[in-house]
């Protein structure tokens, strides 16, 4: 061997025990900030959304994937008290689909829901690799998503090292009364435009659908009304795919599916996102759906789904104030 | 990808670009740094990278120029060695010409493209008070990324032909990535072509110890960047957009947390452009030395930016101070105010030039200017002062030298230092104004007593972090004082030493930065001059 070979080999070697020690490192301190505790285990990386992983085990029915329209529109309890199913709305504000699609796969580590709905907004929100990259190396070493955890232990080490106990009271439903009034004189006017989904979402979206699939999930597209949000080149375009993919479609905007909603009064925001009043009747109507089509269980007779009860006592409580 | 800061820069572009240098031919490596900079400058500007293509090209055409007008003035003169005289004062006429228009394209694009609408806004403004309506020029094009870096770079080459410090260039390509370089596009260093040209063009191969040196250097500079300069931002901002609501303390506090952040930003981003130029075997010239430490104004420009303070000196300062009417004004004044204030109106002028020119090169607005003239009235004050400092320090038996004494003066230097920095950020001269009212009218430390300091943005970890960090930055700065080189010595230790402190200096990042949910993304701030 030469002199020249054996420097490259040295250098080689050199920048393998590097690579490894920060690997190590890395993972070892991922263990550390990752937020302990049960079923916590990955974590509180937004109460909203994440409150999901709080739940027990194999005792949610249905998930709900995607940003404020999602949250503002879907409420578990509602469909708890009408119907019996378990669900929740793992939904955070501006949500993109690698973060909707961690959320997924995370709350299915302990969940095993019968049906998973995609709300179709954030599937245009617009994302780029390098945000979707970062996302995989948070996934993978999780001290880059809870490095400021490091204040916890500030000015001792004891919060690190504390369970983190939390969960959503309304099971990731957003309440809100507020009425602001929206323009739906030019809401889902004709068109055959269709609004192309940008190809790093299709292939995320697609990559959802097939892992809901695999997990036993039956994945469903739906769109919530806004007059904001959505129209019909983008309903034209969910609507393609859903062809393609094979997943079922329901847009609350239009067609037979569509709500009655009083933009008058349904909306808190200017038709952007639905007050409690919208989110009443899209709950009634996608409960409905869901637990006739899907023969979702009913548990309120239940003792292990006590919770819900207190939950949804709570919820009743707060709905009268 | 829009700075060295993003991830697909650290872990996609700067990889990519180190792998495709290392095994290309060695005659082939200055066309990979050429084409990573085109792509580098087509990433954070788009089509826009047409305009430093343009200042290439015009730079590259007027040193040839100039360079054939040398040629035949050499051979005139072998020719007729009697007319020497008159053939070279022919020939540098002829030279100026071409000088001042490559001078004048360059300048030109740069005005036109970002302080355009500043001029014609402050013409309107000047004409409306005269009862006249002139309608302001914006331009929608938009500003090439680095544009003030390179156009002084392109500048300083065409006075460096011109004065024959160095020769005209007949390979575009090595111009072109002169002027172009990735590491340094975005905030420089301003660079003379003298002194990277011929080691960009080299193509010297990869070796270890510049591996290791230029990413030890890279991470210290992410760290004080994203460590402390982004997570400053969090209280910065709101109290620079909303000073009404601050009392004087508070403003206080944010100049002076301004000034290090603004610190530790550009230095941080220098030391990433220099460790990436040290892969490549390219050797950047330094920006800061040490600028808190500085016992005059005019020192800590000395210290501080560098490379753009030895530019204005060397086109601007010299140039204006040997002119004509200018040495006659040194002369006039010499004889009615004596050999130490004579002189010193007279280089006045040129100072002002320098300051006004220094003060809008950072950007089109009256706070840039403001911010100019200040350190012009400062420097000339601390010229003004000296000799009646001086005698009183004799006079009281005080030892300039002293360690009080200088701690004394470096004191006093950062606070004309802060209060600069407090006007510099502010986002108008009239907010500037405003914000040093209340920081002097209402200065009460009511925020720091009751703890609401606390709650502004930065909590308590927060400022316990930033002053550790400051403290590494500060213990770094006195050992350089010293002479030493702290970087340079880890870099002559054994592989365990060596690797030690590269992987606990990453891991601090990834723990101690101001990054992911909960803080905004800081872009680097002298971009954007």
């Amino acid at each position: 061997m030469t002199a020249l070979s054996k420097e490259r080999l040295r250098a080689a070697a050199c920048a393998a025990a590097v690579a490894a020690a920060m690997a190590v490192l890395l993972v070892a301190l991922s263990t550390l900030f990752l937020p302990k505790g049960g079923q916590q285990a990955y974590g509180t990386m937004s109460v909203e959304g994440g409150g999901v992983l709080g739940e027990p085990d194999e005792t949610v029915d249905v998930l709900f994937i995607g940003d404020s329209e999602t949250y503002s529109a879907f409420s578990p309890l509602q469909m708890w008290a009408d119907h019996g199913f378990t669900s929740y709305v793992c939904a955070t504000g501006g949500q993109r689909l690698p973060y909707g699609n961690m959320l997924l796969h995370r709350a299915t580590e302990a969940q095993k829901p019968k049906v998973v709905v995609i709300e179709t907004n954030t599937i245009y929100a617009p994302f780029s690799a390098e945000e979707a990259a970062m996302r995989a190396a948070q996934d993978a070493l999780p001290v880059i998503e809870f490095h400021n955890r490091w204040k916890e232990a500030f000015p001792g080490p004891k919060n690190l090292k504390a369970p983190e106990a939390w969960s959503t009271e309304f099971k990731g439903y957003y309440l809100n009364k507020d009425v602001k009034a929206g323009d739906a004189s030019r809401h889902m006017e004709k068109s055959d435009r269709v609004e192309e989904i940008p190809a790093l979402n299709r292939q995320y979206l697609q990559s959802m659908v097939d892992y809901c699939k695999q997990i036993g999930a039956k994945p469903i597209l739906v769109s919530t009304p806004s007059t904001v949000n959505w129209n019909a080149a983008r309903h034209n375009g969910i609507q393609q795919f859903a062809k393609e993919a094979g997943v079922e479609y329901i847009d609350l905007n239009t067609g037979q599916s569509k709500i009655d909603i009083d933009w008058n009064a349904d909306t808190r925001d200017g038709g952007d996102h639905l007050n409690h009043s919208g989110a009443t009747k899209v709950s009634a109507w996608i409960g409905k759906r869901l637990a006739e089509t899907y023969k979702l269980p009913d548990h309120r007779s239940d003792k292990n789904y006590s919770s819900w009860h207190d939950a949804l006592a709570l919820y009743q409580e707060r709905i009268k104030e | 990808m829009n700075s060295y800061f993003s991830l697909l820069f650290a872990f996609v572009f700067l990889p990519l670009s180190i792998l495709a240098y290392g095994i290309a031919p060695k005659k082939a490596r200055w066309a990979v740094l050429l084409g990573a900079s085109y792509l580098f400058f087509w990433f954070l500007s788009g089509a826009l990278v047409a305009f430093v293509a343009a200042s290439t090209v015009s730079v590259y055409l007027c040193g040839l120029g100039m360079a054939r007008m040398m040629a035949k003035r050499d051979e005139l003169v072998k020719e007729a060695p009697k007319e020497k005289r008159r053939i070279k004062k022919e020939c540098k006429r002829r030279m100026r010409l071409v000088l001042a228009a490559g001078v004048a394209v360059n300048i030109g694009m740069l005005v036109a493209l970002k302080y355009l609408g500043f001029f014609s806004g402050a013409f309107s403004s000047l004409l409306a008070l005269a009862g006249i309506s002139v309608p302001t020029i914006v331009t929608s094009i938009g500003v090439p990324i680095g544009i003030s870096f390179y156009t002084l770079m392109a500048v300083s080459y065409l006075v460096d032909v011109y004065r024959e410090t160095v020769q005209a260039d007949r390979n575009i390509a090595r111009i072109a990535l002169f002027l172009s370089f990735f590491p340094q596009i975005m905030e420089g260093p301003i660079c003379r072509y003298g002194q990277t040209a011929q080691s960009l063009f080299a193509g010297e191969p990869l070796k270890r110890e510049n591996l290791y040196a230029g990413s030890l250097r890279i991470l210290y500079g992410v760290a004080k960047k994203v460590v402390v300069a982004d997570r400053l931002n969090a209280f910065i901002k709101p109290v620079f957009d909303n000073y009404a609501s601050y009392d004087g303390g508070v403003i206080a506090l944010a100049a002076v947390l301004y000034t290090f952040q603004l610190y530790c930003d550009f230095s941080g981003t220098m030391d990433v452009a220099i460790g990436i130029a040290r892969i490549f075997n390219v050797e950047l010239p330094e920006n800061f030395r040490q600028p808190f430490f500085s016992r005059t104004a005019s020192e800590f420009w000395k210290r501080w930016h560098i490379t753009l303070g030895t530019w204005f000196k060397d086109y601007v300062y010299y140039p204006v101070s040997l002119s004509k009417p200018c040495k006659a004004l040194t002369s006039s004044a010499r004889k009615k105010l004596g050999n130490r204030y004579g002189p010193l109106l007279a280089s006045s002028v040129a100072l002002l030039a320098v300051w006004v020119g220094n003060g809008l090169w950072h950007g089109a607005g009256s706070q840039y200017l403001f911010f100019g003239l200040y350190y012009f009235v400062m420097i000339m004050a601390g010229g003004l002062i000296e000799p009646v400092s001086q005698s009183w320090a004799a006079k009281l038996g005080i030892d300039r030298n002293c360690a009080a004494y200088r701690a004394f003066q470096i004191a006093r230097t950062l606070v004309v230092i802060f209060v600069g920095e407090l006007f510099f950020r502010a986002n108008d001269l009239q907010a500037g104004l405003s914000m040093f009212s209340i920081m002097v009218g209402n200065f009460t430390l009511d925020s720091f007593l009751q703890g609401r300091i606390f709650s502004m943005g930065l909590d308590l970890p927060d400022f316990a972090i930033v002053v550790v960090s400051l403290l590494g930055v500060l213990a770094m700065g006195l050992a350089k004082e010293r002479g030493k080189d702290p970087l340079g010595s880890i870099c002559s230790r054994s592989a365990l030493p060596r690797w030690s402190v590269w992987v606990a200096l990453a891991l601090f990042i990834v723990v101690f930065g101001a990054y992911g949910r909960g803080y905004t993304p800081v872009d680097p701030m002298y971009a954007q001059f």
